[in-house]
C-alpha cells in the first residue's frame, strides 16, 4: 500500500477500535493530502464527541460540558442532551403537583407525556374532591355524634348536666381516688309553684335556681338529678367552704323573696359530703349521706319558708 | 404643506405597543403572517447595516436593547403577569408556540436565586443559518431578559451559551438574575 494511504488508514482503524491511541499529524502527510488529514482529523474528532456525549446520555449523565464549538456532527446529541434535561425539569414540575407543563413537537412522546400529565391531573383533582367530600363527612359525623353526646348527657331545660352524666362522673371521680365535694341541692316550693302557677312559672323559678348554681365556682359539675334535685361535684373543696359557697348562693336567691311583687317564696336547701381520698365508699350511699344532710337543713329552716 | 392641527404628535422612532397598528385591518387580503426569511432579511441586513456603523459589539448592544424592549412589551400586553411562575411559564412556551417565535423548553430553575437554563428551539432568529462558530441570538438575550423582569421585577442578565450558528442544533440560554 502506499505509505500516505497506508497512514490514514491506520488513523482510521486507531479512530475506530482504540481511539486514544489515534494519532495523525498533518505535517507528516505530503502537502497535497495536508488538507484532507485537517478535515479528517477535524471529522474524527467531532465523532468522537459526539460518541462521548451519547455514552454520557445512556448513562444519565445529562450535563456534560458543551463541546468544541461548530461541532455539526454532533448537534442531533446535542438536540437529545437538551429534549432530555428540559424533560427532567419536565418531570420534575410533575411531582411537584404542577401540571400546566405541556411537552410539546417530541412526536408520540409528547402525546404520551401530555396524557399522562393531563391524566395525572384528573386524578389528583379527584382526589382532591374525594378528600374535600370525606372532610365534610367527617364533619357532619363529629356534629351528629356531638349532638348524641349532648342529648345523652345535657339537660336540654337548664343547659347543665343531666342525671345520667352525673353519676357517670361521680363514679369515676370514686374510682379515681380523687378528693371532692358532693352538693345535693333540692329546690323548695316548685311542687306548689307548678300547682298554684302552672308548669311555665315553675320551668322559670328552675332556672332562676341552676344559673345560680352554676355560679358555684369555674369548675364545679352542675347536674340535674330529676325534678327539683340538684347536684355539684367540685374538686379542692372541704365540706365548710362548700357549705359556706352554698350559702352565699342561698342568699342570693332568698333577696328574690324581697321583691314587692313576689309570688311564692324563693328558696333552697342542701346537704354536702366530702370525699377524702382512701375512703372506700359507693356513690349511691355519698347521695344517701348527701339526701340526709339536705333534709336536715330543710326541716331546720322550714319555719322561714312561707307561701304567698 | 399645509399644518394639520388633528394629527396626533406621535412618531414611529419612539416604540409604543399601539404603533404596530391594526394589521389584520391593513393587510385585509395579505394577512397578518409573512414568511420568516422576511423577518431575517429586516433583522440580518439592519445588523450588517448598524456594525458597519458602529462595530459588531455595538451593534449586538443595540440588537440586545431593542430585543429587550421587544421582550418587556411582549410581556406587558401578550402575557398574564398576576399568574404563579409555573402557570407564567407553561404560558410563555404556549406564547412563544402561538406566534411561532420558537418552542421553549425550561431546563433548570433556581427558585431560590431565581436563575435559569432555557432553550428555544427551531428559533426565529437563527435555526436553519449556516455555522459560523459564533453565538448571534443577541436579540433573544434581550427579549427574554425583558420578559423574565417583567414578571419577576428583577433584572436578568441572559447570555446564550449555546446556539445554531455555533453548530448546536438548538440555542441555550442561561439566565442570572442580578440582585
Amino acid at each position: 500500500m502506499d505509505p500516505t494511504a497506508q497512514q490514514f488508514f491506520d488513523y482510521l482503524k486507531d479512530a475506530i477500535y482504540e481511539p486514544e491511541h489515534a494519532k495523525l499529524d498533518p505535517k507528516d502527510v505530503p502537502e497535497d493530502f495536508r488538507n484532507f488529514a485537517k478535515g479528517l482529523i477535524y471529522y474524527v474528532t467531532s465523532v468522537r464527541e459526539a460518541s462521548v456525549l451519547a455514552t454520557d446520555i445512556a448513562r444519565g449523565e445529562l450535563n456534560t460540558s458543551p463541546l468544541s464549538p461548530g461541532n455539526e456532527v454532533a448537534a442531533g446529541v446535542k438536540s437529545l442532551q437538551a429534549a432530555l434535561r428540559h424533560l427532567t425539569w419536565q418531570t420534575q414540575q410533575v411531582a411537584k403537583g404542577d401540571y400546566n407543563q405541556k411537552v410539546s413537537f417530541m412526536g408520540d412522546f409528547s402525546e404520551a407525556m401530555n396524557y399522562m400529565i393531563s391524566q395525572l391531573a384528573e386524578r389528583h383533582e379527584s382526589m382532591q374532591q374525594e378528600i374535600k367530600l370525606g372532610h365534610e363527612q367527617f364533619e357532619a359525623l363529629t356534629a351528629e355524634v356531638s349532638e348524641l353526646e349532648s342529648s345523652a348527657f345535657y339537660d336540654p331545660a337548664t343547659n347543665t348536666y343531666n342525671r345520667r352524666f352525673g353519676m357517670n362522673k361521680l363514679n369515676e371521680w370514686l374510682e379515681e381516688k380523687r378528693e371532692f365535694v358532693i352538693c345535693f341541692i333540692d329546690l323548695d316550693n316548685l311542687k306548689f309553684v307548678n300547682d298554684e302557677f302552672g308548669h311555665n312559672e315553675g320551668d322559670v323559678y328552675i332556672l332562676m335556681a341552676t344559673e345560680l348554681l352554676k355560679q358555684f365556682s369555674e369548675t364545679g359539675l352542675v347536674c340535674r338529678l330529676g325534678g327539683d334535685e340538684f347536684m355539684i361535684i367540685d374538686e379542692g373543696w372541704t365540706q365548710q367552704r362548700a357549705e359556706r359557697r352554698l350559702a352565699e348562693l342561698r342568699t342570693n336567691l332568698l333577696s328574690a323573696n324581697e321583691h314587692a311583687d313576689i309570688q311564692y317564696y324563693h328558696s333552697m336547701s342542701y346537704g354536702v359530703v366530702e370525699v377524702v381520698s382512701g375512703n372506700d365508699v359507693i356513690a349511691s350511699e355519698l347521695l344517701g349521706v348527701a339526701d340526709e344532710r339536705m333534709y336536715s337543713f330543710k326541716r331546720a329552716h322550714k319555719a322561714e319558708r312561707k307561701t304567698y | 404643506m399645509i399644518e394639520n392641527v388633528f394629527a396626533e404628535h406621535a412618531t414611529h422612532n419612539k416604540f409604543v405597543w399601539e404603533n404596530l397598528g391594526d394589521i389584520k385591518e391593513g393587510r385585509g387580503d395579505l394577512g397578518e403572517e409573512m414568511p420568516v426569511l422576511v423577518y431575517r432579511l429586516m433583522q440580518f441586513t439592519m445588523l450588517d447595516s448598524l456594525t458597519k456603523n458602529y462595530g459588531p459589539t455595538q451593534a449586538n448592544n443595540l440588537f440586545r436593547e431593542a430585543g429587550y424592549l421587544a421582550g418587556a412589551e411582549f410581556a406587558t400586553h401578550i402575557l398574564d403577569l398576576s399568574v404563579d411562575l409555573n402557570t407564567f411559564i407553561a404560558n410563555l412556551q404556549k406564547a412563544l408556540e402561538d406566534f411561532k417565535i420558537g418552542i421553549l423548553r425550561l431546563e433548570k430553575f433556581d427558585t431560590d436565586t431565581g436563575n435559569l437554563v432555557l432553550t428555544v428551539g427551531q428559533d426565529l432568529d437563527c435555526s436553519g443559518l449556516p455555522i459560523t462558530n459564533e453565538t448571534v441570538c443577541t436579540y433573544d438575550e434581550g427579549f427574554i431578559s425583558g420578559i423574565l423582569e417583567s414578571y419577576t421585577g428583577t433584572k436578568y442578565d441572559v447570555r446564550e451559551i449555546d446556539c445554531w450558528a455555533n453548530g448546536d442544533r438548538t440555542c441555550r440560554f442561561q439566565g442570572v438574575a442580578l440582585k
